[in-house]
């Protein structure tokens, strides 16, 4: 371990599973599950026109779910010596003895027939510094300053490990690297202030081209006159990645085969219906080569490529385990790790590109409205997946087929099932876009009749 | 009530903190600190008749952060052996090392005494040491009077304890020792017919109340005693009419108000906000740098504190120290309607020309780097009763407990949806509404506010996760409020153009 790497101590595969073996080992429990996850994270943020912190950040955590007469608890610590892991086991135990109904849920995961997908790594991410990112950081602070913006944004790269390892046999393991970058330029001037905003994820640092983000985000950010406040309406949008990302989060989310069942997913009673646009189809796939993350899921089931929407229909569901068993459905490899009360989630959203190039989206509007990226999106109508949220950072007129002028930020209400049913064209050029718990590689799309109410 | 003995971390990792200091300013630092703290969290959830989750999660680290002639460095490890925490500081340092671009500020900070001394949570009951069995038997018990009611399809009902133990040191002197308890209780029901979903919850939204204070909140909440009645709105809501939409005149309920003030006063305020260091998650702030002192939000009848001291109340907001070693302090954000303070830690201080942090900067654990964030930012109260205020109401809505919040980056355009609302006609509380929702411009509410209720109708609500910066951090805020009305207001956007 070096000095650039504090605390990080990534273990290898058999130091991991070395700690796994070591805490079943510690544990007297009818069946049990361990896994094992560390991290370093390297960010360099800078703001206001400035360099803000330098940031190192090495985690570890290790957790046990061990099962007692058909009664299961998690405990997790940081603490991975001796007393350490003899302490999580008493405490797993303490936990699951507590009286109480059996639990419903409690089989472990044997050895799956398939292995996972194999961990994207890259060796140069690894060994990214601060000092080649405040550089990176401080070229887009350069330009900001020269074209007279104020930038604010980040850098950051990771090296993680995951391992999971339980006593019906199961063994998985992850080393892998993630880097994101993102940027926000914003021309001052009070209320006429007009800013611009890119960002960017990828399992290779190299594979983003922060210098082309700058340089677009610049643009943005200027481009287009004083912004005009527009009447609120239905209007044709064209939906740029980071927009479409925000709404495929709650898209994904009613796909979850437990909110299904509970009668708590805007899908139920839908499963199979041709829901959407024929031209739309949504994935999960890990596999993606421009994906990034974890090949398994909280229990160790390789993910598996899944079609949730294929060409306008309801197709599948994600599923862990339980859930599945119950429901009559494979394993897709998305469940939390048990106790899961919560069902699968989505980690790898993916649109396939269609033939639209950006030209044409925009030459296809007589009259519409060029969306950067979508804010503080939050659900209003569960059931019609009615959702509100907010254009930031760029929206712009569209006027025969052509972006005229930059308007005012607008708030929208709209369903997106009808959303998605309405739309009539898919780009053809992916992007990579970071969210707070997925990443989403999807084109540009365009939707008429969508609802602004402000 | 007393007050645990045991604050702070345990005496061995608080050494690990003077070691990482003594790293520090021999690879150079001009300043730096070490936090070193220990997290102790249970999670149990009860859902739909069987126990969900029993999860007991610990974890501890260190973090040092320090100035050497360039910007922040950072570092944080949770190997705590002598030669972890001094790779931690030296790694710090040199990330601090590296030059600023030409021309750009060092950072300064606001001067603080270097305190020396301890805080803890004063608490009646551990929740750590109340046998697991009775917390699962109360969430049981919850959990069968929510299913009790034809028509519910999801029953949850939750408890979640927090401890976190401290040991703050910094290269200026200061010593604190702090041990925060957290615990938070509540229960919810969800209907569902014919693809319409409905929730009610019980006493809050997002996992109910949550205060500085041990197992007795969860007692004295009595979850089972309400989830009738919680249970009960929920399927009712099925078959309540619609919000109107239109503009009302509105009363909002102290859970929807202290989640307004939240978002629409307490973000705004932050200090970093303001400045634009937030600017590419976050976001940024209706106030400009200059503006606060004259910068009218409301009415003159709007008037609200930041407040982490115990006297505000067991806030989750609530503590003796920050997490740069500043006291707790209560201070004005609005007075009269005027902005009239903003939320600040050493650095924003000093950048903004205050002679003092106000003593908000917190991190999420060991392992983030502290940001500014709210304390229990609360809305003073007026007077009368809530019955007084819905008798003076000739027409309008009565709407409680947040169903969905969502805000500009500025803070300025707003639209939140409610749980729950009734229709109040001739001064009395009329038929239930289904799908409220309410919103408008900040500065355009808060100037409608024309009645605040008293102290008597006060509660100081927690939340438990407020997220923040990038990586995310989850933080506890605390706000207090009264139900309050406002003339005028939009509502019912569900849906339409």
């Amino acid at each position: 371990v070096s000095d650039a790497r504090p605390g990080a101590d990534l273990p290898s595969r058999e130091q991991a599973f070395e700690i796994l073996h070591r805490t079943l080992r510690a544990t007297a429990a009818d069946a049990a599950e361990a896994s094992f996850d560390a991290e370093v994270t390297r960010l360099t943020g800078y703001a206001a026109g400035e360099l803000r912190h330098t940031i190192t950040e090495g985690g570890r955590a290790l957790s046990l779910a061990a099962v007692f007469d058909r009664r299961v608890s998690r405990v997790t610590t940081t603490r991975i010596d001796a007393e350490g892991i003899a302490d999580l086991a008493r405490r797993a135990e303490a936990i699951a003895r507590v009286p109480r109904e059996p639990d419903l849920a409690i089989d472990l995961a044997g050895p799956p027939a398939a292995p996972s997908l194999p961990s994207k790594f890259d060796a140069a991410t690894a060994s990214d510094d601060h000092a080649a990112q405040t550089g990176d950081a401080a070229a887009v602070l350069r330009l900001a300053r020269s074209r007279g913006l104020e930038a604010a944004g980040y850098v950051m790269s990771s090296e993680g490990v995951s391992a999971i390892r339980n006593t019906a046999g199961l063994e998985a393991y992850h080393h892998g690297t993630e880097a994101e970058a993102a940027v926000t330029m914003r021309r001052l001037g009070g209320e006429a202030e007009t800013s611009g905003y890119g960002a960017a994820a990828a399992w290779r640092a190299a594979a983003i081209r922060l210098d082309e983000i700058a340089a677009s985000v610049a643009n943005k950010a200027i481009w287009g006159g004083p912004p005009l406040k527009l009447d609120p309406g239905e209007y044709t949008v064209v939906l740029e990645p980071l927009a479409v990302a925000e709404l495929l989060m709650f898209l994904a989310e009613g796909f979850n085969a437990r909110s299904v069942e509970e009668d708590d997913s805007f899908l139920t009673g839908r499963v199979g219906k041709d829901l959407f646009s024929p031209l739309f189809t949504l994935l999960d796939d890990a596999g993606h080569p421009l994906q990034r993350g974890l090949p398994f899921d909280g229990e160790g089931w390789p993910k598996r490529r899944v079609a949730l929407i294929d060409k306008g229909r309801v197709a599948e569901l994600l599923a862990d385990r339980a859930t599945a068993a119950r429901m009559g459905l494979e394993p897709t490899g998305h469940g939390f790790p048990i106790p899961n009360a919560h069902g699968a989630y989505a980690a790898n959203l993916v649109v396939p590109p269609g033939d639209a190039s950006n030209e044409d989206l925009v030459a296809g509007c007589a009259r519409g409205i060029l969306v950067t990226r979508f804010w503080y999106a939050r659900p209003v109508d569960p059931g019609t997946l009615t959702v509100t949220g907010l254009t930031r950072d760029g929206t712009f007129l569209i006027e025969d087929g052509r972006v005229t002028r930059r308007l005012a930020d607008l708030r929208w209400n709209q369903s997106l099932i009808e959303a998605f049913a309405a739309l009539d064209a898919v780009g053809n050029r992916e992007a990579v876009v970071p969210m707070e718990h997925l990443t989403v590689v999807t084109p540009a799309l365009r939707i008429p009749r969508f609802r602004f109410i402000s | 009530m007393r007050v645990a003995p045991d604050a702070g971390a345990r005496p061995r990792e608080a050494d690990r903190a003077e070691e990482a200091l003594d790293e520090a300013r021999r690879a150079g630092a001009r300043y730096a600190d070490a936090r070193v703290v220990e997290r102790t969290r249970r999670r149990l959830l009860v859902k739909n008749g069987a126990v969900a989750e029993v999860i007991e999660e610990e974890d501890r680290g260190i973090a040092v952060r320090a100035l050497a002639g360039g910007t922040w460095g950072f570092a944080a490890t949770a190997d705590l052996e002598p030669a972890g925490v001094a790779r931690a500081a030296r790694a710090a340092v040199a990330q601090a090392r590296i030059p600023l671009p030409p021309g750009a500020a060092p950072v300064d900070l606001a001067p603080e005494p270097p305190h020396v001394g301890a805080w803890a949570t004063p608490i009646a009951i551990d929740p750590f040491e109340v046998p697991l069995g009775d917390q699962v038997d109360l969430l049981l018990r919850t959990d069968a009077a929510l299913r009790a009611v034809r028509g519910v399809t999801i029953a949850e009902s939750a408890l979640r304890f927090d401890r976190v133990r401290q040991h703050f040191a910094s290269s200026e002197g200061a010593r604190i020792d702090q041990r925060i308890v957290h615990t938070g209780a509540g229960c919810e029901a969800r209907a569902f017919r014919d693809g319409v979903i409905t929730r009610r919850s019980y006493p809050n939204a997002a996992g109910g109340q949550h205060a500085s204070r041990g197992y007795e909140l969860a007692l004295e909440l009595d979850l089972p005693g309400n989830a009738t009645r919680i249970a009960e709105e929920a399927v009712a809501l099925l078959d309540a009419p619609p919000c109107p939409s239109g503009e009302l005149d509105v009363i909002l309920g102290s859970a929807m108000l202290a989640l307004q003030i939240h978002e629409s006063i307490g973000h705004p305020t932050e200090l970093d906000r303001v400045l634009g260091w937030e600017a590419v998650v976050a976001g940024t702030s209706y106030l400009a740098p200059g503006a606060i002192g004259s910068h009218r939000i409301g009415s003159p009848r709007v008037n609200v504190v930041a407040d982490a001291r115990l006297e505000h109340g067991p806030g989750v907001g609530t503590f003796g120290y920050d997490d740069e070693g500043v006291a707790a302090q209560r201070m004005d954000l609005v007075r009269e309607g005027v902005v009239v303070g903003a939320l600040s830690g050493r650095e924003s201080a000093a950048r903004s020309g205050l002679a003092r942090s106000g003593g908000t900067v917190r991190a999420e654990s060991w392992d983030r780097f502290p940001l500014v964030r709210m304390t229990n930012v609360s809305l003073e109260p007026g007077a009368g009763s809530l019955a007084d205020l819905i008798a003076d109401t000739r027409d309008g809505l009565l709407l409680d407990v947040d169903y969905s919040w969502s805000i500009d980056d500025k803070r300025l355009n707003f639209q939140f949806g409610t749980e729950i609302g009734w229709r109040i006609r001739g001064g009395k509380l009329a038929e239930m509404v289904s799908g409220a929702t309410y919103g408008g411009i900040t500065p355009v509410f808060w100037s409608a506010c024309d009645a605040i209720c008293g102290p008597e109708a006060w509660t100081l609500w927690g939340f438990a996760d407020c997220g923040k910066g990038h990586p995310m951090q989850s933080m506890s805020t605390g706000h207090g409020a009264a139900p309050a009305r406002f003339r005028k207001v939009r509502v019912g956007f569900r849906g339409a153009p």
